[in-house]
């Protein structure tokens, strides 16, 4: 099981978004990761990852999470088959804790410390 | 020990061919036969006639042949009954159709309806279990009904040897009671999904790749439909098909029965369908698992109340891709950056010294066949040098004076190589070959392996 843990200070992430902190920010959070049809690709074939993210001013949401992976555990090329703006590319699902993201506000739901979040890429195949 | 036979032997192929020929006849023979058993009016919408049967109870063979699922509870005589009085209708014959018509039929579902233009190919038959080698280019229709009738010939199966399009599919998917997605390109997905919500039916979806199954019933009772889950395509390239990312056989035979099983709990009237759920199957796992989806959506462009989408449109267009899991060419090099196979071949066999050949297929392809002075650089592995900036040819330890030429399967790839290598190193000349292997085999090399 590969880690993502960043080694830069969160002053310097891309994605702080709020400036005000609000309850459960300000330390590290550790969520895991997983990744199945072939989402897996465009992070070093690694189909679980376990991220640590650095205290932040405000909580962590999908959205920022995102960001965090597009920079700190996303490789090689043809990243635009995982990321589309700030979110993900059609076809991707996002499972929060066995729960469709749509059930649970998609980009802005609220992580929480072991979160378990997997990124479905839809099949086509038969 | 093994006693080898000489398999050239003049009489061992004719006699290959003969028993192949009277295999073939032996299914036009039953076709024949079961046309003229067919009854006058087909009326799968009313119930199949099953050839006469009676609709309201069962036979002592009938008991007899399904009495192992009667015994279940769930099922009994009147889930056996509505079976009989049902019509399934499977789009497309391949990997996930064969097992799924296979446990159907033998299930003792009335009526049967096959959909799929294509014929049986050679790298079919690993997983799409219904086909045999006596079937190879004939259609996928003919050779699932052959297979389908010599294991249940109570049953009543429909061929359609047609693509599934927007002018058809009303026609076509309207007579049946469940829909069975076993498709394997996404604007026939988009276009089922819309047909099924617009004529009411149950569309039991599958789909596998690789090791990794998914599964989940839509537009069944209230639950979602696929544009619920999916309102916009995904874009072309991010979809893999089995052609290009590949697929073990058990992976959509396995996604293949649980689609056999939802639809038999859609029509015995049981509890449990897996609507407003999907299944992942992960074989090398060993996990199955599943997840709660969203309900209907009330802003869906089908399904909702206020549709946007209230006709069948052009889902080759809205999809940006065609329906169907073969690549199309592409074209980005110019003529003069471009040679033929049959020159690749004078330049291996005279000047093979002063050039460099590259295949950028992946390794596991170049494993299975390659021509001999070319050396492996996946594609791949040009995108990441491309992004790394590091010196290609010092790590592969190559001659960077020399001309260069690409090969790749088809003729897509090693264009796309090009364009990457001309990036890094402006000062050589390099081509890619025309059509590929696939061209190579055609035109130069007839044994080597086509995939």
């Amino acid at each position: 099981m590969a880690s993502c843990t960043s080694s830069i200070p969160s002053g310097e992430r891309e994605v702080s978004e709020c400036s005000s902190a609000t309850g459960g920010a300000g330390k590290e959070l550790k969520v895991n990761i997983e990744f199945m049809g072939g989402a897996e690709m465009m992070f070093d074939n690694q189909k679980k990852l376990n991220v640590t993210l650095p205290p932040a001013e405000c909580k962590w949401t999908i959205r920022s999470l995102l960001a965090y992976m597009k920079v700190h555990c996303a490789k090689g090329g043809g990243l635009e088959r995982f990321f589309t703006g700030d979110s993900v590319t059609p076809g991707i699902l996002c499972v929060i804790n066995d729960q469709d993201w749509e059930l649970l506000d998609t980009l802005n739901y609220e992580l929480e410390p072991n979160d378990n979040i997997i990124f479905i890429s839809t099949l086509h195949g038969g | 020990m093994v006693i080898e036979k000489d398999f050239k032997d003049p009489r061992i192929l004719q006699l290959k061919e003969e028993i192949k020929n009277l295999k073939l006849l032996l299914c036009q023979k039953e076709t024949e036969l079961s046309e003229l058993l067919k009854p006058v009016a087909f009326s799968c919408c009313h119930g199949p006639s099953m050839k006469g049967a009676s609709k309201e109870k069962l036979s002592a063979t009938e008991i007899s042949r399904y009495s192992r699922q009667m015994l279940i509870p769930k099922i009994g005589v009147k889930g056996q009954l509505k079976l009989k009085n049902s019509s399934v209708l499977i789009v497309g014959v391949g990997g996930l159709g064969c097992p799924a018509a296979l446990y159907l039929a033998a299930a003792g579902v009335g009526c049967i309806g096959l959909v799929d233009h294509d014929c049986v190919e050679i790298n079919n038959l690993h997983r799409q279990v219904l086909h045999s080698d006596v079937f190879l280019n004939q259609p996928k229709v003919d050779s699932a009904f052959a297979a389908l009738r010599r294991l249940n010939e109570e049953v009543e199966f429909r061929t359609h040897k047609t693509q599934l399009s927007s002018s058809n599919a009303t026609d076509i998917i309207s007579s049946y009671d469940v829909i069975v997605d076993a498709t394997d390109n996404a604007p026939t997905r988009f276009l089922l999904n819309d047909v099924c919500v617009f004529t009411k039916k149950p569309l039991v979806s599958g789909a596998a790749l690789q090791t990794e199954g998914q599964l989940t019933v839509y537009n069944y009772e209230n639950g979602p439909c696929y544009r619920c889950l999916f309102p916009k395509p995904p874009p072309p390239n991010s979809v893999k098909n089995c052609g290009d990312a590949g697929v073990l056989g058990t992976v959509p035979g396995v996604i293949g029965t649980l689609q056999a099983m939802e639809v038999i709990k859609i029509l015995t009237e049981n509890k449990g369908v897996l609507s407003g759920r999907l299944l992942t199957y992960d074989g090398l796992d060993a996990s199955f698992r599943t997840f709660k989806i969203r309900d209907k959506s009330k802003t869906c462009a089908v399904c909702s109340e206020s549709p946007t989408i209230k006709e069948l449109i052009d889902y080759e267009q809205f999809c940006g891709s065609a329906a169907n899991d073969k690549n199309p060419s592409i074209n980005l090099l110019n003529p003069n950056e471009r040679i033929h196979v049959e020159r690749l071949a004078e330049l291996l066999k005279t000047e093979s010294e002063n050039n460099t050949f590259i295949d950028v297929r992946s390794p596991e392809e170049f494993e299975m066949c390659s021509i001999s002075k070319f050396v492996n650089v996946p594609i791949n592995s040009l995108f990441f040098y491309n992004t790394s900036s590091e010196p290609l040819f010092t790590d592969l330890k190559l001659d960077t004076e020399k001309p260069v030429y690409v090969i790749c399967r088809r003729g897509n790839d090693s264009q796309r190589a090009v364009q990457i290598l001309k990036d890094l190193y402006s000062h050589l000349e390099i081509k890619d070959v025309i059509g590929g292997l696939h061209s190579w085999a055609k035109r130069v090399d007839n044994d080597f392996p086509v995939y």
